[in-house]
């Protein structure tokens, strides 16, 4: 039954991370009076360049030919071991926290490389505003982890969600809250939102997370995209969850196990749905702006740990 | 003991045969190698039996010889001997110039010899005369290359904090031993409190932070680290550094972790505070070693606002004994791939001709035996899983976890506030690897490079099997059975649990093994890539798009000050640039200033604290000069002064 949980969060993720970036697309598209892309854009173009041969500058180290291959692997790893379909019984059988965390951080880490590799000025551009920003979205998320674990008083990750359903107030209370407002910051700089980054734009000027994949082409170029998407999947049910921890499956039967990942779907939708409708209604901040973002996300980390601490 | 004993012996005799036999140079390397293998051995003996040896010798001169290795003197013993071993297979074939002499050669043995007798002193007296080599030495091996006026001031920099540390270590034990009423580390135990002890504590702490390198007594490591050759750096930086936090854990933690909760709180503060310093500075720093010394105190700062930390948690809690298990593991993990680090950057150093990271790149596709270990090294220094700087940092934050969980209030702020350091310094150390191995090892060539020295084999090898390690040790964190062991002396604890070897932690947990996530992930690799085969989509090698211009030159690439421009910018009160302001001769005018690039970074500590105390000193000096006009009877006449003067005091 657990590998058939994991298996089922791997295609949730997937596809949910594909599907809701045309979604969000869509959305977007809505609100200026377009018309827009079918949902199921970014998941066609993800199969079409999976078709095209790869394209590497020649220039270019054994790097870039296993960093796509290393980056889908982590993804997967992450998606998988993270157990959010359902609550295994025993937490010997969950990858913790905090160090799901940092596979999926490290994902973007093994990308800024591959940015790096062929030696272009975009690359070089994209890596250095990327990893500025990770590194000053680190203790926010770090801070935010250790703040959901004290409630649980470890950190694996089925331990943290069975606390929160045992005891519901934990779930409606600020320091909940305040630790949910931390991990939407870092969502929407790690995954390249709005108001950090602007996903739609093609102006190198102010692009961050497309021009780190400006090289790549073709399978390359798909392994990567469905990496990102597994990744941007991951953090969004990750966060739905344990902001709502409700109808996670522990036990029970194929049903039980269908039903739980709809219910993840619903909540993944709907963070999407606020994700989208900050992206529409906010400008992209400057660059040296995201940083006082960030400072925000920070504080409002340690005082939901602090206040998390206090109400126990 | 004996094998210990043997080996430091091996060491010694290593030394005696570099002046005795200048032709035969593979003698000393054998000796000293051997020497280091077999005191490494003794140690994991000592770690896996659970006794404590010692042995000492009748009195010599003053005092014997006193020697007596537990768990924790043979946890560090054993990372040092390592960190020797290697260092010194790779002097073999980087050793060039001056260092390549006998005389040099002795000096490695003899600075070796007094890292590996630090943790395995037994009393007062051995302790400093091991300490003190051990600052000589070095000091001498920093200044080899005399010549150069940056290994002038670095040399004199290091001199000035090491003696100063030094003095303050002499003054703190000396006074330990009036606390103790014995000379020998055997009889010294906690529970005394009074004022003697305090002043041991914040006299030795001070010395042991200073060889921590530890803000704001870092100065020398910045400059001293950059200049040594890469093997004496890699011993200064893996093995030197990590014996400021041995002390601190043996002579304060141990002793006096009860009196002056004020000062481990500052401790911890200033601690956390200096790894973020640190680390900014490694972000922006564009000198490969520069970047690497500045990493090398975010670990060991991080390392000791942990020990901070547990002290305050309170002696027997649970927390505690996992914040100094994490401390001991982190630099254990620091000393793995910092010396990879150092080691490897020597070596493309040599290739490139120039520390610069400015003009690096290209490494990995011309010379991977030389770029693939140095990239593994920054991703282990990254924290990325499956490296041994992921063990370290994972129990770091479970152990800070279980610190913030505790209902004690100074406890939890002080644990967020150490928690929040940490995080935002390991994000900006990624910011440093990332350009150490991104622009520097992966991205093209930026400039024509002087192959100044054949590749050698000795160099590779000890690469290789480096990487190799930092690698396994990530994927089997029994090791971490090793500092668990340590951390109970200091912490007292009755009996140890052992750790499952393939677990990263003690509560079990299947997916906790790392060994099993990389079969799993080689599993799924195989997957993908065998898909990628029965696809046939192809690949093709091209030239670079670079958004549809593609002759691009190499020196259009970001550079390592471009790349880390967003930092400095965010940070720009602590790393104050200094920029070129060149003015160009065709539009020579008062407007036309072409901005140049950002030249060095100052250390702001070392500005606005050290360099006005210094211009003082000299000031000082400049007025008594009158009064030391080279006349004997002058001076007599002062020595007359001094003991009349002591006379009434004492008289008193």
């Amino acid at each position: 039954m657990i590998l058939v949980g994991a298996l089922l969060q791997v295609v949730v993720f997937a596809l949910g991370g594909l599907l809701l970036q045309g979604y969000l697309a869509r959305m977007r598209s809505r609100a200026e009076g377009r018309r827009g892309a079918p949902i199921t854009q970014p998941l066609r173009e993800t199969l079409k360049w999976w078709g095209k041969e790869s394209l590497r500058s020649a220039e270019s180290s054994a790097w870039t030919m296993v960093a796509p291959v290393i980056l889908l692997t982590l993804a997967l790893l992450g998606a998988a071991l993270v157990p959010l379909v359902e609550l295994p019984g025993s937490s010997a059988l969950s990858l913790d926290l905090v160090g799901g965390t940092l596979v999926w951080m490290s994902g973007s880490l093994i990308l800024v490389l591959l940015a790096l590799d062929p030696g272009t000025a975009f690359g070089g551009m994209g890596a250095s505003r990327a990893v500025t920003l990770a590194a000053l979205a680190e203790p926010a998320l770090l801070v935010a982890v250790v703040g959901l674990s004290v409630g649980a008083g470890s950190s694996s990750s089925s331990a943290i969600l069975l606390g929160e359903i045992h005891h519901t107030a934990q779930v409606v209370s600020p320091a909940h809250l305040l630790l949910g407002v931390a991990l939407l910051v870092v969502l929407l700089t790690e995954t390249g939102r709005m108001p950090v980054d602007n996903p739609a734009t093609h102006l190198e000027l102010t692009m961050i997370h497309e021009a780190l994949v400006l090289e790549l082409a073709g399978q390359d170029y798909a392994l990567v995209s469905l990496a990102e998407s597994l990744r941007f999947g991951w953090i969004l049910g990750l966060v739905a969850t344990l902001l709502v921890p409700f109808g996670v499956a522990s036990g029970g039967g194929v049903v039980a196990l269908i039903l739980s990942a709809g219910v993840l779907v619903v909540k993944m939708t709907v963070l999407a749905t606020l994700v989208g409708i900050i992206e529409i209604s906010s400008a992209k901040l400057r660059l040296f702006r995201v940083p006082e973002l960030l400072a925000g996300g920070v504080v409002s980390a340690v005082l939901g740990t602090i206040a998390t601490v206090v109400a126990r | 003991m004996i094998l210990s004993l043997v080996g430091l012996g091996l060491v010694l005799l290593g030394g005696v045969l570099a002046l005795v036999l200048p032709r035969v140079a593979g003698a000393f390397y054998l000796s000293v190698v051997l020497g280091c293998a077999a005191v490494a051995t003794a140690d994991v003996g000592v770690l896996v039996s659970g006794g404590t040896p010692s042995f000492s010798t009748p009195d010599l001169f003053l005092s014997g010889v006193s020697l007596r290795l537990d768990a924790l003197g043979a946890y560090v013993q054993g990372l040092v001997a390592l960190v020797c071993m290697v260092s010194v297979i790779f002097l073999a074939g980087y050793a060039r110039g001056r260092l390549a002499t006998p005389a040099a050669r002795g000096l490695v043995a003899l600075f070796v010899v007094s890292l590996l007798l630090v943790p395995a002193s037994g009393d007062v007296v051995s302790f400093l005369y091991a300490w003190e080599l051990m600052a000589l030495s070095s000091l001498v091996l920093v200044a080899l290359d005399v010549e150069r006026a940056a290994v002038r001031t670095a040399a004199l920099w290091y001199a000035g904090v090491t003696q100063g540390g030094g003095a303050l270590i002499i003054a703190g034990l000396v006074t330990g031993d009036r606390v103790f009423g014995s000379s020998s580390f055997s009889h010294w135990r906690g529970g005394h409190h009074g004022a003697s002890l305090v002043a041991m504590l914040l006299l030795s702490s001070l010395g042991f932070l200073a060889k921590a390198g530890v803000a704001p007594l870092h100065v020398w490591l910045p400059r001293a680290h950059p200049e040594a050759p890469a093997p004496v750096s890699a011993m200064m930086s893996g093995a030197m550094t990590l014996l400021g936090v041995y002390g601190l854990l043996r002579f304060d933690v141990a002793l006096a972790g009860a009196v002056a909760p004020w000062w481990w709180g500052v401790l911890t503060v200033v601690s956390s505070l200096s790894a973020v310093y640190a680390a900014i500075h490694a972000a922006s720093a564009s000198d490969a070693k520069r970047l690497l010394a500045y990493s090398t105190m975010e670990v060991t700062s991080t390392a000791s606002s942990l020990v901070g930390l547990a002290v305050l948690a309170g002696e027997g809690s649970a927390s505690s004994r996992s914040l100094l298990v994490a401390a001991l593991g982190l630099v254990g993990a620091h000393a793995l791939y910092k010396t990879l680090l150092f080691l490897g950057v020597g070596r493309v150093e040599r290739l490139v001709g120039t520390r610069s990271l400015d003009e690096w790149g290209g490494v990995l596709r011309a010379h991977p035996r030389a770029g693939g270990p140095v990239v593994i090294g920054a991703l282990a220094a990254m924290g990325l899983p499956l490296t041994v700087g992921f063990v370290g940092e994972w129990w770091a934050l479970q152990s800070l976890l279980r610190a913030v969980s505790e209902r004690r209030w100074s406890l939890t702020l002080e644990a967020v506030v150490v928690l929040g350091a940490l995080a935002l310094s390991v994000g900006l150390v990624v910011v440093a690897m990332m350009k150490l191995a991104g622009i520097g090892i992966l991205s093209r060539a930026r400039r024509e490079w002087r192959e100044t020295q054949p590749p050698s084999g000795w160099m590779e090898i000890t690469l290789g099997l480096l990487a190799l390690l930092v690698v396994l040790a990530g994927l089997v964190p029994g090791w971490m059975n090793a500092p668990s062991r340590a951390a109970c002396v200091v912490a007292r604890c009755p009996g140890s649990s052992t750790l499952d070897p393939w677990s990263l932690s003690a509560s079990g947990g299947v997916l906790l093994r790392p060994a099993l996530l990389a079969l799993g992930g080689l599993a799924l690799s195989a997957v993908i890539v065998f898909s990628r085969r029965i696809s046939h989509s192809g690949v093709r090698a091209t030239i670079a798009w670079a958004c549809g211009r593609a002759t691009l030159s190499p020196r259009m690439q970001y550079s390592a000050s471009s790349f880390a421009e967003p930092v400095e910018r965010v940070f720009v009160d602590v790393v104050r640039p200094d920029r070129n302001l060149d003015a160009l001769d065709e539009v020579r005018s008062d407007h036309a200033l072409a901005l140049g690039g950002v030249r060095e970074h100052r250390d702001a500590v070392e500005q606005h604290l050290y360099e006005p105390l210094a211009r003082g000193a000299r000031e000082l000096a400049r007025r008594a000069r009158p009064a030391a006009n080279g006349s004997v009877n002058l001076y007599a006449t002062y020595g007359l002064l001094v003991l009349l003067a002591l006379l009434v005091v004492v008289g008193r």
